[in-house]
């Protein structure tokens, strides 16, 4: 029931995707393939790209046809460099995905222990001090923006000691700064929410009884609190995970990283309309699949909104 | 017997696939104190929102007209808007275009009336005990002239100490005011103490329905008698 | 404003101040500068006539990061009144909707929160063609779902309270339930989420025009000089660091600000004051001489936190097999009691007095032996079970932590105490999650739990408060027999007199912090502590006089904090003496009390 309900909004929005990519060319003010080719360009060559494009159809001829060709895979070819976008975002789509999930995976692996043991030290208003300086660290790199981050790691660690390579993707190093540029910002937030969701179910009635039980202090954290505290935090901060689809856009951009972002943005400032369209439609899609990825996974983590196994 | 105030014929309330009041019949008279006891999930409090309007329902409820039947809240500490002062939360029942001196004339007619003084007026909800916010809300629901007061679980929520000033304004209430009063309560013996007659809900439906005399002391339903048999007595 | 402690919060005020401050004067004072063209020292490093260096039209590059202020803020706030202008009615739109189009908005404000702010900003910014323009409009949409789901939430936890079921009865329609009681209610929390939303567009902003999408030349934001000067990270780090720190300082300024009052009035759930702490006895508190005859005995507890102690100097003891019962109302400090005995008071509580079990003192005992021997009961069985775990695991891991039991074995044993708090078919039932239990099953199988060691005591705080009447009779009924089978001491805390009258042979009442009267339940109707008296008289039962109004005791409890010298329940008592205000009855022959009723 669940699942079912989560599956059919998932397939809503990528209809809604869709739709807002195909409307894209048809909501840009003026004549979009003018505007590409530039004002100099020769009547005729605009209206043989139109006609290519089937711009001067109906529209609902259009969409009919734009439907049919993202359903086989078919993203139309960029209108500056007239190789196919499926093509450049097959290219470049492997790049993004590696930093984003390892960046994902980072901030995971950091903001649920330390989220824990921060909820461990401060619950019941002990370590005032500790909540501070963990409050106020995270509260600050939370809303630095990635970019930020980035050029000054670029400054510090790249060009003054030199320590770590300051553009490109080549090796291990190389995804250093990215990730953490990247991953700051989401594992600061994920790591306080993750807090106040232990503290909530610090304060539970479970967690009383599992102390009266004398239970170790390790277990309680992790076989008692943990799951709750998972499921709780993620179903507010699984939204932080697609965000950083978002962030790595920049990141890719300063430090040039050979992904989906910079080709997005140089098609976004290029006019290149026709790749622009692919992309946002490949973006949008990965993030609402990140975002249905951790709903599935809280619903199957949570017993309760698991069918009745029995009566 | 009395005129007859309110008749409830086939209540049904559903809640999506949920079905908390099946068939429900009943009447109050003028001036009458009529209990709803049960346990949770029996259907009581439901039975008491679709009454006010606060929950889908259908079958014919006749003898009331909008706004006549008025509901006061289990949790007082929730009821009362914490923006708002008790003057303010008592007003919003009055009828509009009252004029100003009218309209505080009357809220402090309404606060003495449950027994509050007029310094109460100014106050915020936070600076009142449980038992006043219950009076302010019993006050607020009595500004719209109900000919019905629907008490869900009034006073579950407080300590017994006040429990007993909650159940006797009620029935003053009733005796200065002639209200009549829908008592919803899971505890048989503030039921028996505070009405006249009593219908006792389970899954949903009325087993049982006579005076406290008849059902408190010859139950003829077997839930009631395993009812009456739980109730702890003093010793 | 208490609120402005925070340190966070009032940093970010500080970077405010001085970013607004800068927004008015900055073009005044260096925009001549920042303007001025200088062909002979283009694209040049730190020196003394230009501390960041000149851009490509031989520019100062401070001078340009002074003046941009006022375009970057002005950008930002733009971009915010058009997130406000669409969110906040965008949010509020479901509660004066019907049911179905309210689900179908918020549907799409859910469905429009899954996409990452900075693609819907790309998107927006690319439709409404790249400029100022466009980036002012993408930043300030794509806050909006965010923003109007905020606003949905706090509306809808506004709009399913009491008080606005009540004011829909009293006849209040939609929107005046929505002027009325909603946006008062939501409104603080809201203008400080806008505050926070002003410094994230100006952080989005400067992302956009970083990215060549935002601002254009000749004009120019803190974006648009980090876009210039980002290639020359390289060789004049300074060049970028004056737009990158400017952006920093001001973007997070505004966050910081908004974001940290609004926590402040959210008021942080670690506020309120629970969890362990250390039982801390007075030196020389050994072993009770003699026979250690009572399993329990409490000698002299009292519970601190800070200055108040709501528990102040009670002693009692309880025999192998007998169920005491502990009887008061809320606040009259028997649950905090409860928790001392097993030794569970929440930090930064703090016990004096002795509490002996088995005549050791409760520190002394290892964490297995309490583990085994002390067995608890909490009142709300819905959520004293851990929503994760299976119930089976839960009472088994007492067995494997304590016991060194295999999994095997503990999960055996487990199933057998569930068969014997009479839960039906054990085997089965051990195997699910609490969620598919009802309230009674619970409780049953928090019982089964303290049965898997050998349980010396049983605290019981109001395990059937939260029951319906009928499932109540038999956990007691279920708790008494294990009382009496097991021999173990039972405390059964309540605030039901005719509950405890039923299975407890002694009764304490405990008012204000102190035992006041300890009876035979046989005695309650003749009790001599007039509190006593006054408890029984207000507490309808089956056989009350319906023609007399109920007993009530005027006056409250009082709080912790503010209880009087003398006898707590003086002020309220219809026999206090002069003496009663003064000094302080100890407990003597069962009651504290300078004037008892006679029995």
């Amino acid at each position: 029931m669940f699942l079912l309900r989560r599956a059919i909004r998932f397939a809503l929005s990528l209809v809604l995707v869709v739709l807002a990519s195909f409307a894209m060319l048809h909501l840009i003010p003026g004549d979009p393939v003018r505007a590409a080719l530039g004002p100099t360009a020769p009547r005729e060559a605009v209206e043989q790209r139109r006609a290519e494009l089937g711009l001067d159809r109906p529209w609902p001829e259009q969409l009919k046809t734009y439907l049919g060709k993202v359903a086989t895979g078919d993203f139309g070819e960029s209108f500056l460099s007239r190789q196919p976008a499926g093509q450049v975002i097959a290219d470049r789509l492997p790049a993004t995905v590696q930093l984003v999930a390892v960046t994902m995976a980072l901030a995971l692996l950091v903001a649920v222990p330390l989220g824990m043991a921060m909820a461990a030290r401060t619950h019941g208003g002990r370590g005032r001090r500790t909540e501070l300086a963990f409050t106020s660290v995270t509260g600050g790199l939370s809303v630095v923006p990635e970019f930020l981050l980035a050029v000054g790691m670029i400054a510090l660690f790249g060009v003054t000691l030199r320590w770590l390579p300051v553009a490109g993707k080549d090796g291990a190093a190389s995804f250093v700064m990215p990730v953490l540029a990247l991953a700051a910002g989401p594992a600061a937030l994920l790591a306080r929410l993750v807090r106040v969701e232990t503290l909530r179910e610090l304060s539970s009635d479970y967690v009383r009884l599992a102390r009266a039980k004398r239970v170790p202090a390790v277990r309680l954290y992790l076989r008692h609190l943990l799951p709750n505290t998972l499921t709780a935090a993620l179903t507010t901060g699984g939204l932080l995970l697609s965000s950083l689809l978002g962030g790595s856009v920049v990141v890719e951009y300063v430090f040039q990283w050979p992904g989906l972002g910079g080709t997005t943005v140089e098609a976004i400032a290029g006019k290149d309309y026709a790749l622009a369209q692919a992309a946002i439609l490949v973006y949008g899609a990965i993030s609402l699949t990140v975002v249905f990825a951790v709903d599935v996974a809280l619903g199957l983590l949570d017993p309760r909104s698991r069918p009745r196994m029995l009566g | 017997m009395t005129e007859r105030l309110l008749e409830v014929r086939g209540l049904d309330v559903r809640y999506g696939r949920l079905h908390a009041v099946r068939d429900v019949s009943f009447e109050v008279a003028e001036g009458e104190i009529l209990g709803l006891v049960g346990e949770s999930g029996s259907g009581k409090s439901s039975v008491a929102r679709a009454l006010t309007g606060l929950a889908p329902r259908t079958g014919t409820v006749a003898g009331l007209g909008p706004r006549e039947a008025q509901l006061v809240f289990q949790d007082p500490y929730a009821s009362l808007d914490p923006r708002m002062t008790i003057a303010r939360s008592v007003a919003e029942g009055l009828p509009r275009g009252l004029g100003r001196a009218a309209r505080r004339e009357e809220v402090a007619r309404l606060l003495d009336l449950v027994r509050l003084g007029s310094e109460t007026a100014g106050r915020y909800p936070r600076e009142l005990s449980g038992g006043q916010r219950q009076r302010v809300a019993i006050a607020r629901a009595l500004g719209a002239r109900p000919r019905l007061l629907i008490a869900d679980e009034v006073t579950s929520a407080l300590d017994v100490s006040v429990q007993g000033a909650i159940l006797n304004l009620i029935r003053e209430l009733r005796a200065g005011l002639g209200l009549s009063v829908l008592f919803v309560s899971h505890d048989l013996a503030v039921v028996r103490y505070v009405c006249d007659r009593i219908a006792v809900m389970r899954e949903g439906r009325i087993v049982e329905c006579g005076t406290v005399g008849q059902v408190i002391e010859h139950p003829s339903h077997e839930y009631t008698k395993a009812l009456l048999e739980a109730v702890p007595r003093l010793q | 404003m208490r609120r402005m402690r925070s340190p966070s919060a009032l940093a970010g005020l500080v970077l405010v101040l001085a970013t607004l401050v800068l927004a008015v004067v900055g073009p005044w004072l260096w925009g001549e500068e920042a303007a001025r063209f200088d062909p002979l020292h283009i694209l040049e490093g730190h020196s003394a006539d230009h501390p960041l260096g000149t851009d490509d039209g031989g520019r100062d590059l401070l001078a340009r990061t002074l003046a941009a202020t006022r375009q970057s803020v002005w950008l930002a706030l733009l971009a915010t009144c058009v997130t406000t202008a669409v969110g906040i009615p965008l949010g509020a739109l479901p509660s004066v909707l019907g049911p179905r189009a309210a689900r179908l908005v918020s549907g799409l404000i859910d469905s429009l929160v899954a996409f990452p702010v900075l693609l819907l900003a790309m998107f927006a910014a690319l439709i409404a063609g790249a400029g100022a323009r466009g980036a002012v409009v993408g930043i300030g949409v794509a806050a909006v779902p965010g923003l109007a789901r905020l606003t949905r939430t706090l509306a809808d936890t506004v709009a399913s309270s009491d008080y606005v079921a009540a004011a829909r009865m009293l006849g209040a329609g939609r929107t005046a339930v929505l002027l009325r009681h909603v946006l008062p209610n939501i409104a603080e929390p809201l203008i400080l989420t806008v505050t926070a939303n002003l410094g994230y567009s100006l952080l989005g902003l400067a992302t956009l025009s970083l990215l060549g999408l935002g601002v254009q030349p000749p004009d120019y934001d803190w974006g648009r000089l980090l876009h210039d000067t980002l290639p020359r990270v390289y060789v004049d780090p300074e060049a970028v660091a004056g737009p990158a720190l400017a952006v920093a300082a001001a973007g997070i300024g505004f966050a910081l600000l908004g974001e940290s009052l609004a926590r402040a009035a959210a008021r942080t759930p670690d506020a309120v004051p629970r969890g362990e702490s250390r039982t801390v006895l007075p030196p020389g508190c050994g072993p009770l001489p003699g026979a250690p005859e009572p399993v329990l005995e409490v000698r002299d507890l009292s519970v601190s936190f800070g200055g108040t102690t709501p528990v102040r100097g009670v002693s009692f003891s309880v025999a192998p097999g007998e169920l005491v019962g502990l009887v008061g109302e809320s606040g009259s400090g028997k649950s905090l009691t409860a928790l001392a005995v097993g030794g569970l008071v929440p930090y930064p509580g703090t016990v004096s007095g002795r509490v002996l079990l088995g005549g050791r003192p409760l520190e002394e005992l290892s964490r297995r032996e309490l583990g085994t021997r002390l067995a608890m009961v909490f009142q709300d069985p819905m959520a004293a079970l851990n929503p994760a775990l299976r119930v089976g695991s839960q009472l088994a891991e007492v067995a494997t932590v304590h016991l060194g039991a295999s999994r095997k074995e503990a999960w055996r044993r487990a199933v057998d105490r569930l068969g014997r708090v009479r839960i039906p078919d054990p085997e089965a039932n051990a195997r699910r999650y609490p969620h598919e239990f009802s309230g009674g099953m619970r409780q049953r199988a928090v019982i089964a739990m303290g049965l898997m060691g050998e349980p010396e005591l049983i605290v019981a705080d109001e395990p059937t408060t939260a029951l319906d009447v009928t499932v109540q009779k038999r956990v007691l009924e279920l708790l008494a027999e294990v009382n009496e089978t097991t021999g173990a001491a039972g405390l059964l805390i309540s605030h039901d007199l005719a509950v405890v009258s039923l299975y407890c042979r002694r009764v304490l009442v405990m008012y204000a912090g102190r035992i006041v009267e300890e009876l035979p339940s046989s005695q309650l109707r003749r009790a001599r502590h007039p509190y006593t008296r006054a408890l029984v008289a207000s507490s309808p039962d089956l056989s009350t006089d319906r023609s007399l109004p109920l007993a009530t005791i005027p006056g409250r409890q009082p709080e912790p904090a503010e209880v009087p010298g003398g006898c707590a329940f003086a002020p309220r008592c219809a026999r206090a003496l002069e003496r009663c205000r003064a000094d302080r009855p100890e407990l003597e022959d069962g009651v504290a009390c300078w004037n008892p009723e006679d029995a």
